[in-house]
């Protein structure tokens, strides 16, 4: 019996002695992961030389967080984001750790990189940053990529588009060496469509001139999607010219469009572009041939409209002189 | 008597009309030439530079309309209309002589544009997806002409009371429109009817546009 009450006894001090363990590991655990979240924040505090940054909002996989000064403009700018994310992009991310774009706001001032207009010497007063304004994908784990910008209140989320997407071509090196330097998002999606039209119709090399008269396998070459034969030289499409392709293949293909392209079998550039729209190579650039060239100004330099107008007008005109001239 | 003034009105203005026809034959010519050796590695700017060029199309359009008008009417108002008022015409059928006559007078200026636009654009190695327009810009310039040509022709064959009476009434509209200004600044009646006057249906949305001998 006595034994008995020892065994016991002993066996309840060592589940006792088990608990208290594994709460140890478990307040170890979260003392890790707020420390983690400590050392993130302060990071990005000296990133961006603002420590009052708190979280603001979060959709979905995103979390937003500013300054106090700054969080009116950091939820529209999430918002913004996110719509403009999922339309191009889906939920993708740069990094299965997810990513991290800091933005220093200032408050509009002047700023330049480097020189001025009248010189090297730094004129007029630069721009004061006011407080900062940080987003980040989830997991946001510590090998999550990470961009800084500085920007005015009024570009916020062109600037965290813009960085996003530059983090996005950047994630796939096939896309990477195909866009040489690409275009920002946001400046490249301003006309878009219409620039695209024009450097199309602008092309002076033989390769261009023949992919503008609808030879698809000359598109390819211009496109620098397949290397030209040797007998084929001459000058190719700019690097915004392709990334209207990229972006017309994504649009074309519509939800998961991104993550198709992503997940292409093959390094070769062409298949990811026929992944992402869902239709062959060939029939992309026939389509995005025939898109650009619907762009071109279809009233030319005179509508019918305009002619009537001026007519009409002219007769209102010489009505009015035959009624004016009462000379006496 | 048609002839008669077209003759009278020639007389006048034909060193005008002649200069004139020069200017709008060179300028096709001058706004392709001057940048097409450095087209061929950069079409998007000669293009650019072309649509600057096309700035001059509605200018040499308000000059010659206004060079013109002045011309025909010019004797006349030297003369206080004596000679038109002893003609045994209506008054209204008179201007129309003159009328019909400064139209016959703006032809050879329109013909030579577009003489003008054909030669430039004539030879040219143009990628496939570049059009031309020397006829669609002739027929824009003559139309554009035609239009500056009626107010210019109004503006001269009026009165001096009927000039003055239009000059009271612009004095009359700025004095109002610095007074709206002053009291609420969001108002701008100046840029309202300008922008009136140059959007369709307006009288001078014919000049506005494209003025491209050269396009996508």
């Amino acid at each position: 019996m006595r034994n008995r009450i020892i065994l016991i006894a002993a066996a309840l001090f060592c589940s006792l002695a088990i608990t208290a363990t594994a709460q140890q590991a478990n307040a170890w655990h979260d003392s890790t992961v707020r420390l983690q979240a400590r050392a993130r924040l302060l990071e990005d505090s000296l990133m961006t030389g603002d420590s009052a940054a708190t979280e603001v909002a979060r959709r979905g996989d995103l979390v937003i967080a500013a300054s106090p000064r700054q969080q009116s403009i950091a939820v529209p700018a999430l918002d913004s984001f996110a719509a403009t994310r999922q339309r191009w992009f889906g939920s993708a991310m740069p990094s299965p750790s997810g990513f991290r774009i800091a933005v220093q706001v200032d408050g509009g001032g002047r700023r330049w990189d480097g020189g001025t207009p009248l010189g090297n010497a730094a004129v007029g007063v630069a721009a004061q940053p006011i407080g900062s304004i940080i987003l980040a994908g989830l997991p946001d784990s510590a090998n999550a990529v990470r961009r800084l910008r500085s920007s005015s209140a009024a570009d916020v989320a062109a600037t965290l588009i813009d960085q996003y997407a530059s983090l996005m071509l950047a994630s796939d090196t096939v896309l990477t060496t195909w866009l040489e330097n690409p275009p920002a998002f946001s400046v490249m999606m301003k006309d878009r469509r219409h620039r695209a039209m024009y450097l199309f119709v602008t092309g002076t090399g033989a390769m261009e001139r023949d992919c503008a008269n609808g030879d698809v396998a000359s598109c390819s070459y211009a496109l620098d999607l397949e290397h030209a034969p040797a007998a084929r030289t001459g000058s190719i499409y700019s690097p915004d010219l392709r990334t209207d392709l990229l972006y017309y293949a994504l649009d074309l293909g519509g939800a998961g469009a991104w993550t198709r392209l992503r997940n292409a079998t093959g390094p070769a550039m062409p298949a990811k572009l026929a992944a992402a729209a869902q239709m062959p190579i060939d029939s992309l650039l026939a389509r995005w041939r025939t898109s650009l060239l619907v762009l071109r100004p279809a009233k030319a330099v005179l509508g019918g409209e305009s002619a009537l107008v001026a007519l009409a007008w002219s007769v209102v005109l010489l009505l009015t002189a035959l009624g004016a001239s009462r000379w006496a | 008597m048609q002839k008669a003034i077209l003759r009278i009105q020639w007389k006048a203005c034909w060193h005008l009309v002649i200069a004139l026809s020069v200017a709008a034959f060179a300028l096709p010519i001058v706004s392709v030439r001057l940048g097409w050796h450095a087209a061929e590695s950069n079409l998007p700017l000669f293009l650019t530079e072309l649509q600057l060029w096309g700035f001059f199309y509605p200018v040499l359009a308000a000059v010659s309309a206004l060079i013109i008008a002045l011309g025909i009417w010019m004797s006349d108002r030297r003369g206080n209309h004596v000679y038109a008022l002893l003609l045994p015409v209506s008054r209204a059928r008179y201007v129309w002589y003159r009328y019909s006559a400064g139209l016959v007078l703006i032809l050879p200026v329109i013909a030579a544009m577009w003489i003008g636009a054909l030669v430039a654009t004539h030879g040219l190695d143009l990628p496939p997806g570049i059009r031309i327009f020397p006829h669609a810009m002739a027929a824009k310039f003559g139309l554009a002409l035609l239009l500056l040509f009626g107010f210019a022709f109004a503006f001269a064959s009026a009165s001096s009371r009927t000039i003055g009476i239009a000059i009271r009434v612009l004095g009359l509209f700025l004095v109002v429109h610095v007074a709206v200004i002053l009291l609420a600044p969001q108002t701008n009646l100046l840029w309202i009817t300008l922008k009136a006057l140059a959007t369709w249906p307006g009288p001078l949305s014919a000049l506005g546009g494209r003025w491209m001998l050269i396009d996508a």
